[in-house]
């Protein structure tokens, strides 16, 4: 609009000039018009004089001819008739010229002719007047005067002619100049038409142009108000449009409605005020607020508003219950916007969000768990009510506190621990399985508690959230339970040792010999009464295995050994049936690695269950095998063989083939489950051979060899080697042959400097520690191996009594402990904790740092590694520098552009470290010089390189130095 | 070497009593003298001292560790060695039994026929030649 109005400004002088400049025009063209006309009159003036001058010359010249011819005829014949011819002549010579002399007297040529004239026409007029009072006997002087006549006639002709010829040339002069004059004036007044056709012209065109325009603007304009009015009514929000004096200057049908206002107040050009004074009276109750403001006051801030350029909100609930929010904005050109917004289903859902809030958090104080949410880093970020009873901090006391600060030691290094390595690794230990271990009050006591972890999202912040249960109750009832089985068998076995003495001691015959029936009925008492015992007995092991309970004490013991032991042990058992027992000639000589009471409860039960079997006379043959790595031990028995219905479940519970054979043989048929289960634990195998057509039953028990060597070397990967620092020999005698059971290759250290020596020359995957050495604190050398690059990431599982612990553990987190194992160490545990540190260690997931801000990049290219490796990622060279500081990496992934610097510069950080450091991979936006792409393997442009690219450069160079760092200790 | 010859058996229950006292005097060829508590075991120390003690565990009042508790409080009789009878004979148990000052533990039930061998092992071992 504005351009347009400049438009037509200057349209205006343009008009004016145009229009002046035809008017101008236009009086040009009259002008040259009227001078034409006259000078053709002056031409013509002109031309009729000369015309008049030639007339006037022939007829003088006619007269004078005339009077030529009267007076020589007079004078010659004497006729009158020529005296009349000359007399009527006469007047019109002597009147020629003075005519003459008016007709030519401006041009000076004329002139000159004419003086020359004069006297020779007067001289000729006289002359010949003279000659005509001429005697007529004279006739000489009448010749001389017709001679003298007629020279005088030709010198008047000559002039004459002469004039008249000047007059013809004059004459033709001014037609020439006539005709030039008014073809020139023709040509002027064709082109001043033109010109001011074509001003007219452009003027029109202008005009029209104008015209157009504004119609079309006048169109626009229409058509920009309905769409403005079409869209205010089409609108959701109420809307209304108040000019500099706050009066209405555009509203919608929504308007009205939402706020009901009156219709006799909307007009264009109403002042808002009125309207305004019935929506507060209207909607006093939710108006409260702004009751106390007058109406003017009220205006006055909306004048403020449009003058300081401010927007203002405003909700408040209508007296029909819904609720508005009204937003004015004041725009640059004076005018205020006033839109409604119906917000009542925004502050429903306020409501109900809030109400479900409320409910949440009535949920979370009610519930019966105490339940706690802590971050990534550890710190409590919520704690409820149940939380609060079952620790006795309230939780202001505990908000941002570590969750480390509820559990004793070990307990919340190890989960500190448990979370970093969750994080970092992704590997689930503690997170979303269910753990128990033991909590501390406010009040110090320690109690037993069951800790169920898992990880949520609340949007992009990672939270875990933790349900922990007293389990004191739990382990009451299960201390209960064992305390019940323990008193109960008492109890039993209390009894039970009365009935079995007595009979004992009858069947022995220390009353005296008895009859024989008594005899035979005693004995089968007496063999019940014991039958009963060894139930019991069994009862209790299957109860202690199941539970777990059952411990072992491994020692190294010579299987031939516990063998005869048995032997001789069961010969009593054997002698009544008449059943010999004998062992193979060849004895292997080797150890294994036992507990020697369990181990003999086996031989006991396998032998035992020979010689019931056996025939009378029959022979239960015992027999060793060497077989390599392991020892086999066969029990024979030549007896009628395990059915086949029943080999699947032999080794069962109650497995008893046959109800009446075994109570007759007086078994309990727990023996073989818990024989089974006994071999299991000992890390061997136990299985049978049977043959029911005469072949007899073997029974067999494989344990491996105690031995130096690894044994078994697994399959997979090449033997880890581990490093035992335990100062008590048997104790890592013990160890050692357990791992190396496990097929790994082992060496011990009985002190600090023998494990610090053996560290500096081999590369160990990993070592187990004990605490309490003879020369100093094994935290000690743990400490010193975090800070040395070369060991910071060797695993490291502290074997230890408790209570050393709670003394070390506050600063051990930073130690970054695999594992802990309680002495006595229970073999699988050892072997599990030794596997799962090495596995995490020469695992597949590479570790990978990735230096990099961007998130979407981090998240790209931590999802094309995932099956291969574990992203950690930092966003600022200081982290990465911290973070390097405390843990190793198979690569670094590097951004150059950083927010605190340059990723430059960590390469000269990690130039610095000792070692060889991991190897970097830059990958950016920006190319990086050939100098500092020489100090990497590899340097790819985010734009350019794919990530299947980068993907495949991480993995090449982070295996290969993984692989070249994992078996080569510290020599590149 | 040391021979074994007389015994204090203490227990509670009267048939297991009776039971030990035969099997020890007519298997065994021990003498056997009886007390059903620890109190009358105490007594019975201050009159005289056997070659070996054997107490059962669990008894109302004054327990068997207890009783050894009280034995080994009196100079006269405090180098008496003492082995435990008891049905609990979990492992952790006899352990601790042991290391109250027991010189062996013996589980119930027992078999009256080799009662005595068993007590004269574990003499035996706590007497080398």
């Amino acid at each position: 609009m504005a351009s347009h109005q400049n438009g037509r400004m200057a349209m205006m002088p343009l008009v004016v000039a145009g229009i002046v400049t035809v008017l101008l025009l236009t009086l040009l063209s009259a002008g040259i018009l009227l001078r034409q006309t006259q000078q053709q009159e002056a031409y013509q003036r002109d031309v009729l004089q000369s015309l008049a001058a030639i007339t006037t010359l022939d007829d003088l010249f006619s007269a004078l001819q005339d009077m030529e011819a009267g007076s020589r005829g007079y004078l010659l014949t004497g006729d009158p008739d020529f005296r009349t011819q000359f007399d009527a002549a006469l007047p019109a010579a002597s009147e020629g010229l003075p005519r003459l002399r008016t007709l030519v007297g401006d041009n000076p040529t004329q002139r000159l002719a004419l003086a020359e004239l004069e006297p020779l026409l007067q001289g000729t007029i006289a002359q010949m007047r003279d000659s005509l009072a001429l005697d007529r006997s004279q006739h000489n002087a009448i010749l001389a005067s017709v001679a003298a006549a007629k020279q005088q006639m030709n010198q008047v002709r000559t002039v004459l002619r002469t004039m008249s010829m000047e007059e013809n040339r004059l004459l033709q002069l001014r037609q020439t100049q006539d005709r030039d004059t008014t073809r020139r004036s023709q040509r002027l007044i064709l082109g001043l038409s033109l010109l001011a056709s074509l001003v007219f012209a452009l003027l029109i065109s202008l005009l029209l142009r104008d015209i157009v325009l504004r119609r079309r603007l006048t169109e626009q304009f229409q058509h920009t108000s309905t769409l403005l009015h079409g869209v205010a009514d089409s609108m959701a929000q109420g809307l209304v449009v108040l000019d500099s004096q706050l009066c209405l200057a555009l509203w919608n049908k929504r308007w009205i409605k939402l706020l009901e206002v009156p219709a006799e107040l909307v007009r264009q050009g109403a002042s808002f005020g009125p309207v305004f004074a019935s929506q507060i009276e209207r909607d006093n109750e939710g108006l409260r607020d702004i009751h106390d403001q007058t109406l003017d006051q009220l205006m006055d801030v909306l004048r403020d508003n449009l003058r300081t350029q401010q927007n203002t909100r405003f909700t408040w609930q209508r007296s029909n219950g819904l609720w508005l929010e009204a937003q004015s904005q004041p725009t640059p050109d004076g005018r205020i916007v006033i839109t409604y917004t119906d917000v009542t289903p925004l502050k429903r859902a306020e409501q109900r969000s809030g109400e479900q809030a409320t409910r949440l958090s009535a949920v979370l104080a009610h519930a019966s768990d105490a339940i706690i949410v802590i971050n990534e880093s550890g710190s409590i970020e919520s704690f409820n009510r149940a939380a609060e009873e079952l620790f006795g901090y309230s939780a202001a006391e505990v908000m941002q506190r570590n969750v480390r600060m509820l559990m004793p030691e070990p307990y919340g290094s190890s989960h500190d621990q448990y979370l970093r390595r969750y994080i970092s690794t992704g590997e689930r230990h503690a997170i979303g399985a269910r753990r128990e271990l033991e909590g501390l009050r406010r009040d110090g006591q320690v109690f037993p508690l069951e800790l169920a972890v898992r990880e949520m999202w609340l949007g992009p912040k990672r939270m875990f959230i933790a349900t922990l249960r007293n389990i004191s109750e739990r382990r009451a009832m299960e201390r209960m339970k064992n305390e019940f089985i323990s008193t109960v068998s008492h109890e039993l076995r209390t009894p039970l040792t009365s009935i079995a003495g007595s009979l004992g001691l009858l069947a022995g015959g220390v009353a005296g010999p008895l009859p024989e029936k008594i005899e035979r009925l005693i004995a089968i008492a007496h063999k019940n009464s014991e039958r009963l015992v060894r139930l019991i007995n069994d009862l209790l092991d299957i109860e202690k295995i199941e539970s777990g309970k059952m411990d072992f004490r491994f020692v190294r013991v010579s299987l031939a050994a516990l063998v005869d032991q048995a032997i001789e042990a069961n010969r009593g058992l054997a002698e009544p049936l008449a059943v010999t027992i004998r062992r193979g000639a060849t004895v292997p000589d080797d150890d294994v690695l036992a507990d020697t009471d369990r181990l003999m409860q086996v031989l006991t039960n396998l032998i035992s269950n020979a010689v019931k079997f056996s025939p009378r006379q029959g022979a239960v043959t015992l027999l060793l095998e060497d077989r390599g790595a392991t020892l086999r031990l066969n029990v024979h028995d030549d007896g009628p063989g395990i059915p086949e219905t029943f080999r699947d479940q032999i080794f069962g519970k109650f497995a008893q083939a046959d109800a009446s054979d075994s109570r007759q043989k007086g078994g309990t048929g727990l023996g073989l489950n818990i024989a089974k289960r006994i071999i299991e634990r000992h890390g061997g195998h136990i299985g049978f051979e049977s043959d029911t057509s005469g072949g007899g039953t073997t029974f067999w028990i494989e344990l491996q060899k105690w031995s130096e060597q690894p044994l078994a070397a697994s399959a997979d990967a090449a033997p880890a080697q581990v490093l035992v620092c335990e100062d008590d020999a048997d104790v890592a005698a013990v160890l050692a042959q357990t791992l190396r059971g496990a097929g790994l290759t082992v060496d011990v250290a009985h002190s600090l400097r023998a494990a610090r020596d053996l560290l500096a020359r081999n590369g160990y995957e990993v070592l187990t520690l004990d605490l309490v050495l003879p020369d100093g604190d094994g935290l000690d050398l743990l400490r010193s191996l975090r800070d040395d690059p070369a060991t910071n990431a060797l695993p490291v599982i502290v074997v230890s009594g408790r209570i050393d612990a709670q003394h070390h553990l506050e600063t051990s987190s930073a130690l970054r402990v695999a594992g802990w194992l309680q002495k006595p160490v229970q073999p699988q545990e050892l072997t599990a904790a030794v596997h799962s540190a090495t596995r995490a260690q020469s695992a597949q997931l590479l570790q990978v740092l990735h230096v990099e801000d961007d998130i979407d990049v981090i998240g790209v290219v931590r999802m094309a590694l995932q099956d291969v490796a574990h992203v950690v990622p930092v966003k600022t060279v200081g982290a990465a520098k911290e973070l390097l500081r405390h843990q190793r990496f198979d690569a670094i992934v590097l951004d150059l552009a950083l927010p605190d610097g340059s990723g430059l510069d960590l390469l000269e950080a990690l130039r610095q470290q000792p070692g060889a450091s991991a190897p970097v991979v830059i990958f950016s936006a920006q190319e990086p010089s050939p100098a500092v792409a020489a100090q990497v393997r590899a340097a790819l442009i985010k734009s350019k390189a794919s990530i299947d690219e980068l993907v495949a450069v991480i993995k090449h160079h982070a295996q290969d130095y993984r692989d070249r760092n994992l078996h080569g200790g510290s020599e590149q | 070497m040391k021979i074994l010859h007389s015994i204090l058996y203490v227990d509670d229950e009267d048939d297991i009593r009776e039971i030990v006292e035969l099997s020890l005097r007519l298997d065994g060829g021990l003498d056997v003298a009886v007390c059903d508590s620890g109190s009358a075991a105490l007594a019975y120390l201050e009159m005289r001292i056997p070659d070996l003690v054997v107490l059962d565990v669990m008894m109302p009042g004054l327990d068997g560790p207890g009783t050894l508790a009280r034995i080994r409080e009196r100079p006269e009789c405090a180098d008496v060695p003492v082995v435990f009878l008891t049905a609990k004979a979990q492992r952790e148990e006899m352990d601790r039994f042991l290391a109250l000052g027991a010189i062996g533990v013996i589980a119930k039930p027992f078999d009256p026929m080799t009662l005595a061998q068993q007590l004269r092992d574990i003499w035996n071992a706590f007497y080398p030649d």
